[in-house]
């Protein structure tokens, strides 16, 4: 059973792509939502095994994304354009992967919360 | 005897105290005594040349007298007649007779009976007696004349050499007889002034003990009281032999020295306690003490050092005591602890330079005005030397106007008063008026009585001036915080604001109230957001601490509410002697400046965040862009970039704030710029799309136009395009029509054309799109909410909606 993926990504563009990059290494992608409501209806209806987050939503940040998914027990991979080292805490030490990140961090990242979640 | 009374006399009246010079009399008198024998002398003198006997003749009859009297004629007698017992009673009172011739027969009383009458009488009873007579010549009245006491009895007429006979023998009977009294009363005033000699000499001897007893009483008492006085006196006070050896020294000097006279005794002066304290002092004392054992006299002041090593200053003297040869038997070296005297003279000295050296003028007057001391600082001020005012009365300094202030103050000076600051104007030499300050003070003497007043004068014109210049320099500082842009206040040492300027009063948002300290905020806090006490805040801590400080930050709130970011600059004020007496603080209003900070390291994240989304949409660009040739990757993909970075373009002019959408379709078929207006038609109201939409809208644009050139209606020299737009309610229509052109055919291959206008429009306008490849050419269509669009900074501008029909 392949693994189902969240993309949560304002960006089409780059939802595009981390999409087929994960298509291409076999996940099943849920989304990609580009708000926090379409996320967490995403989240509601069909779920997933973990998430990819991009941190700006345009105007909202996926803070209420990351504490659903903490809620129902998702691991989730940051996506973050911002250079500062500074974290805020609902990142919660999930894995942070500066944009543009390249495939195979992402899907090393994926991989590993798979890995740490089975 | 009587030379005798009269030397005991001598004797006894003797008027002297001292038994010495009484013994000395007394025994002068012995020596007089011893030359008696003058009495002697006189006696023998008398013997040498007698005195005539008395004889005393009684007879009733002159003729007998003058018989008689031829018989005994003589110088070896006197004869003395007597013509009646009642005379010759009254010759015998007068004189001494050695012989009585004596008449039986004579009228009245007879011989017989002055016989008896002189026998009866101690002082007559041993005169012999004569009788002499005619008539009686038979025994019985010889024996009478013997019973009566006659020693003979002779008959008349009588033998003249018998009679001279009888007379002679008893003449001379009374001669030895008077010798021998004579001899006799002298021995016995001999004896009798030898025992009243032995009498007083045993008086004396009995009395001696007690005298002696009596003299070393008062000896002791003498010494006693000596002792004391050398015990008592503050004075230290030694005995040293010749040789500087210590004998005695009194209890002052040993208090001093801490020692007792045992442990010193003995010991050469200068190696005493006294001494050893005191590098020198030694050396001194044993000159000294040399020298006085020379019999010279010294006196000098010297500093001595107690065993607690307190520094005395000793006014001492070295003094030698002869004995009757002028031999110097004992040197007396005296001191005197004289450090008060010196310190009170230093005192004085210090106090009258003092006087000297002050820069306010100083003059003393005494009780009648007359000046006494007038100082340097005085001789400047009024331009008199002190030579020419010391004895004059002190009004001299007095304007003529003026001159009754002389008695008043001397009055209250009298009364002790003080004066202080007496304001008022004194003349100089020149004759220049001064204002100057006057303080008065009484002088007293050692027993608190006042005897003149001492006068501090001051010049007040300088003051006045100075005082003036102090305002100004403070008017100008007022002015100058006054004008200045930053908030300041000041506070006193206890944190009451002192003053604070228009620009605090704008910062604080209100007027201090009397109660507040330390700052003119309303409320403070912390950069965190704490609250910040008065107490605590910058100013009471530099004043408390001493330390200014250098930009602190805090907030201050406002009643209104509002709060001030404010960076502090609190400075400690000091006077002369470095007291804190204060502070001033300058407050910066950095609020502003924070903000724009803030906004700063906002954008700065922004454009960190969107130029990697840029990038991240690049690198998904070139992904997606299909890879046919080299050369064909490279032109679509540069061709793709080019509209990226034509939006970016109009968005950075824009700031960001999004982009109208007529200049985005410019913008985007800038290649086809020639065709616009004629073959390519635009329409649509004026309408600000956000910087997402511009971005989005741009690539579909371009993307629609390499489609339309290539294939569509732009790829002939005939065929037009339409584009239209509008939002007549909440819903944002776009239109792309193409006519005109070759006939379209629906492609095989979904590229990433396609996916940008229709998958893309879709996911990223939240809206429906059609895309229509029909027969007469390309309808793209897309619809969403008009929010989804718009810049939500931009205000809706209807007055070009629907000027233009379009196709649908």
């Amino acid at each position: 059973m392949s693994v189902r993926v969240l993309v949560v990504e304002d960006e089409f563009m780059i939802a595009l792509d981390i999409s087929q990059q994960l298509t291409d290494a076999g996940c099943e992608i849920v989304g990609p939502a580009k708000s926090v409501t379409k996320a967490l209806g995403l989240i509601a209806e069909s779920g997933c095994d973990v998430a990819v987050l991009d941190v700006n939503l345009g105007g909202e940040t996926s803070e209420l994304i990351a504490q659903k998914l903490q809620e129902v027990g998702k691991p989730f991979i940051i996506l973050s354009g911002y250079s500062t080292e500074e974290q805020p805490p609902w990142f919660n030490g999930a894995t942070v992967l500066r944009k543009p990140p390249p495939a195979a961090d992402l899907l090393a990242a994926v991989r590993g919360c798979v890995a740490t979640a089975s | 005897m009587v030379e005798t009374t009269l030397k005991s006399t001598t004797l006894k009246s003797a008027p002297s105290s001292d038994p010495e010079v009484a013994s000395i009399r007394r025994s002068a008198g012995r020596a007089d005594h011893g030359a008696e024998p003058r009495s002697s002398a006189g006696a023998t003198s008398v013997l040498a040349r007698p005195a005539p006997i008395n004889i005393l003749i009684v007879d009733d009859e002159p003729r007998n007298l003058a018989v008689l009297e031829a018989i005994l004629e003589g110088p070896r007698y006197r004869l003395v007649h007597a013509g009646s017992a009642e005379q010759a009673l009254l010759a015998l009172l007068v004189d001494e007779f050695a012989v009585l011739i004596l008449d039986i027969r004579m009228p009245g009383v007879s011989g017989l009976e002055l016989a008896q009458i002189i026998k009866e009488r101690k002082k007559t009873a041993n005169v012999p007696i004569i009788f002499l007579t005619a008539y009686y010549n038979d025994d019985k009245h010889a024996i009478e004349g013997y019973d009566a006491g006659a020693v003979d009895y002779l008959l008349k007429p009588v033998n003249p050499a018998i009679l001279r006979s009888k007379v002679g023998m008893f003449a001379e009977l009374h001669r030895k007889q008077r010798a021998v009294e004579e001899a006799n009363r002298a021995l016995l005033a001999e004896v009798l002034s030898r025992r009243h000699a032995e009498e007083q000499l045993r008086e004396l001897n009995d009395t001696l003990e007690q005298r002696v007893a009596d003299r070393t009483a008062l000896l002791h008492a003498s010494t006693q009281r000596l002792r004391a006085i050398y015990d008592g006196t503050f004075e230290f006070m030694w005995l040293l032999a010749p040789d500087g050896s210590l004998l005695e020294a009194n209890r002052s000097a040993l208090e001093f020295a801490r020692c007792d006279l045992t442990s010193v005794a003995g010991r050469p002066f200068w190696d005493t306690p006294w001494f050893k304290f005191t590098p020198g002092a030694g050396d001194t004392v044993r000159e000294a003490a040399a020298r006085a054992a020379a019999g010279e006299t010294q006196r000098f002041e010297m500093q001595l050092h107690g065993p607690a090593s307190e520094a005395r200053t000793i006014d001492i003297s070295f003094r030698p005591l002869h004995d009757e040869r002028g031999r110097v038997i004992l040197i007396v070296p005296a001191g005197l602890d004289i450090t008060s005297r010196v310190l009170a003279e230093q005192a004085t000295n210090r106090l009258a330079a003092v006087v000297e050296s002050s820069d306010d003028a100083i003059l003393s007057k005494d009780l009648n005005g007359i000046i006494a001391t007038f100082n340097q600082a005085a001789e400047q001020l009024f331009g008199y030397k002190a030579e020419e005012v010391i004895g004059k009365p002190v009004t001299v300094l007095f304007p003529v106007d003026r001159q009754h202030e002389g008695p008043e103050l001397l009055a209250r000076i009298r009364r002790g008063e003080r004066i202080h600051h007496f304001e008022t104007v004194r003349r100089c030499k020149d004759g220049t008026l001064l204002d100057i300050s006057l303080t008065i003070s009484p002088i007293k003497d050692a027993q608190g009585k006042i005897i003149g007043a001492s006068k501090i004068a001051r010049d007040i014109t300088q003051r006045k001036l100075a005082e003036a210049k102090i305002h100004e320099s403070e008017r100008r500082f007022r002015e100058m915080i006054a004008e200045l842009p930053a908030a300041v206040f000041t506070v006193d040492g206890e944190g009451r604001l002192t003053h604070y300027n228009r620009a605090g009063l704008d910062l604080a948002g209100r007027i201090p109230l009397e109660t507040d300290r330390w700052c003119i905020g309303w409320r403070l806090y912390n950069v965190d957001g704490s609250a910040l006490p008065h107490e605590e805040s910058h100013m009471a801590v530099a004043i408390k601490t001493g330390v200014s400080l250098q930009g602190a930050e805090m907030v201050i709130e406002r009643p209104d509410g509002a709060r001030k970011l404010v960076t502090s600059y609190p400075t400690v004020m000091r006077d002369e002697k470095e007291r804190i007496v204060g502070g001033l603080n300058i407050l910066f209003d950095i609020t502003e400046r924070k903000r724009n900070e803030e906004r700063i390291t906002l954008l700065l994240n922004e454009v960190d965040h969107r130029s990697k989304n840029i990038l991240s949409v690049v690198q998904a660009i070139a992904k997606q862009t299909a890879i046919s040739t080299p050369d064909e990757f490279l032109k679509r993909f540069s061709t793709r970039l080019q509209t990226l970075a034509a939006s970016h373009d109009l968005l950075v002019r824009s700031r960001w704030q999004g982009v109208e959408m007529s200049d985005l379709m410019h913008a985007q078929l800038a290649h086809f710029a020639p065709l616009i207006g004629n073959r390519i038609r635009l329409d649509g109201p004026s309408f600000q799309l956000s910087a997402s939409a511009a971005q989005t809208l741009g690539m579909i644009v371009h993307e629609l136009a390499t489609n339309a050139a290539k294939y569509g209606a732009l790829s002939n020299d005939s065929g037009q395009v339409d584009v239209c737009w509008h939002a007549p309610t909440d819903v944002f229509t776009i239109t792309w029509t193409e006519r005109g052109g070759p006939s379209v055919v629906m492609p095989n291959r979904r590229g990433f054309g396609s996916i940008v206008v229709k998958t893309m429009a879709e996911s990223s306008f939240d809206g429906d799109v059609d895309l229509d490849f029909t027969p007469a050419g390309l309808r793209w269509r897309a619809t969403c909410p008009a929010a989804n669009v718009l810049d939500k900074s931009a205000h809706w501008s209807d007055n070009t909606i629907g000027s233009t029909g379009c196709q649908r």
